[in-house]
């Protein structure tokens, strides 16, 4: 067991996300006694538990692919990959992959890597640099267009563009809901470039 | 052929995925099962949970086919809503004809909605028994605890909010 977390924290961490029966319940269940352990704070402040935790997630992501079963650690795992998305470490590669495990008992941890790769600043950042390169690519005279990202959304890269470029068109959640159009757009930009 | 086929859907169909469900109004209820916990996980919360259920009632085991509202909304067939989906759970009781408690005594059969701090309900049971203290009701609550198991309880005693919103069929 991870000694930075007491075991009465994880029994008590454990029990409430058991009893959670929404993604929205279990992120602020792990955010709250994440919380109360400043383990974002912790992380911000040490480079190397960032990666000790860091690496022994991805052990844990390993050992752990085939679970049929919710697996013990689920709350250690839950408490530290919000606690480092919360200190805005970079830890997109490893959401993602616990976001393509497909075990059945990995369900939870696999949503919340979705909500998680999904939410606030750490998309924000790499839109960032994605619309960049993106704008450069496109024909002279094109709409200029305001960024709005706020809508937290787990688009993937080309549509997360499109997104930014066409934010009059589009929120976020019409674009999830619209992927026949988005299909289009897409090939009209690929025409067009 | 048709055995052939019917070994095909359920390979094609395993009891992790959703079910067909809609409410009264015919609108789709998201829902999917998934994984019970494992032993060594109930081992884990234990220590934290036997002081909650200390005066509550185990009446099923823990699973992962069901949640709260997949006992109250859906006959324990299914988790309400699916884990990725934000579907808000005060829509899907007035979906089903449900509406809130005004003024009314709480009576069994009621719906218990628990309230987190913005208002949304995050867990859900059915009232089904109410004593007296005096004149002060005490009600109890049939519900799923997660993935936790089914418990007969005081209202006020789960590991949910104390704020408790009562609901009723129209």
């Amino acid at each position: 067991m991870n000694p930075r977390i007491p075991d009465d924290v994880l029994s008590e961490t454990t029990m409430q996300l058991l009893a959670s029966s929404t993604l929205r319940r279990y992120l602020r269940v792990a955010r709250e006694y994440g919380g109360a352990l400043s383990l974002s704070e912790k992380l911000i402040e040490n480079n190397s538990l960032q990666e000790e935790i860091v690496a022994r997630l991805e052990s844990l992501s390993q050992s752990l692919e085939n679970e049929e079963e919710r697996p013990a650690e689920e709350a250690e795992i839950a408490l530290w990959l919000v606690a480092l998305s919360d200190a805005r470490v970079p830890i997109r590669k490893l959401l993602e992959r616990w976001e393509t495990y497909r075990a059945s008992g990995l369900a939870w941890i696999r949503a919340l890597a979705k909500r998680l790769i999904s939410s606030g600043p750490l998309v924000s950042e790499e839109i960032e640099g994605l619309l960049g390169t993106f704008m450069q690519s496109l024909p002279a005279g094109m709409p200029e267009v305001e960024k709005d990202y706020n809508e937290p959304t787990a688009l993937g890269q080309n549509e997360a563009a499109l997104c930014i470029w066409l934010p009059n068109m589009f929120t976020h959640q019409h674009l999830e809901q619209k992927e026949s159009m988005l299909f289009i757009i897409g090939m009209v930009v690929v025409i067009l470039g | 052929l048709n055995k052939a086929f019917t070994i095909f859907i359920h390979m094609t169909n395993p009891p992790t995925q959703a079910l067909p469900l809609s409410a009264r109004n015919g609108k789709p209820i998201s829902n999917s099962r998934v994984a019970p916990p494992s032993q060594q996980q109930l081992k884990l919360a234990e220590f934290s949970f036997r002081l909650i259920v200390a005066e509550a009632t185990r009446l099923a085991p823990p699973s992962g086919l069901y949640n709260c509202h997949g006992l109250v909304f859906a006959s324990r067939r299914a988790n309400i809503p699916d884990i990725q989906d934000t579907l808000p759970i005060g829509d899907l009781l007035r979906w089903d004809g449900y509406l809130p408690i005004r003024e009314q005594p709480v009576q069994v059969g009621d719906i218990a909605a628990y309230l987190d701090e913005t208002g949304d309900v995050e867990h859900t049971g059915i009232v089904c028994e109410i004593d007296s203290m005096g004149i002060v009701p005490v009600i109890w609550v049939w519900s799923m605890w997660g993935g936790l198991g089914e418990f007969r309880h005081r209202a006020t005693q789960s590991p949910y909010s104390q704020t408790i919103q009562y609901w009723r069929l129209q």
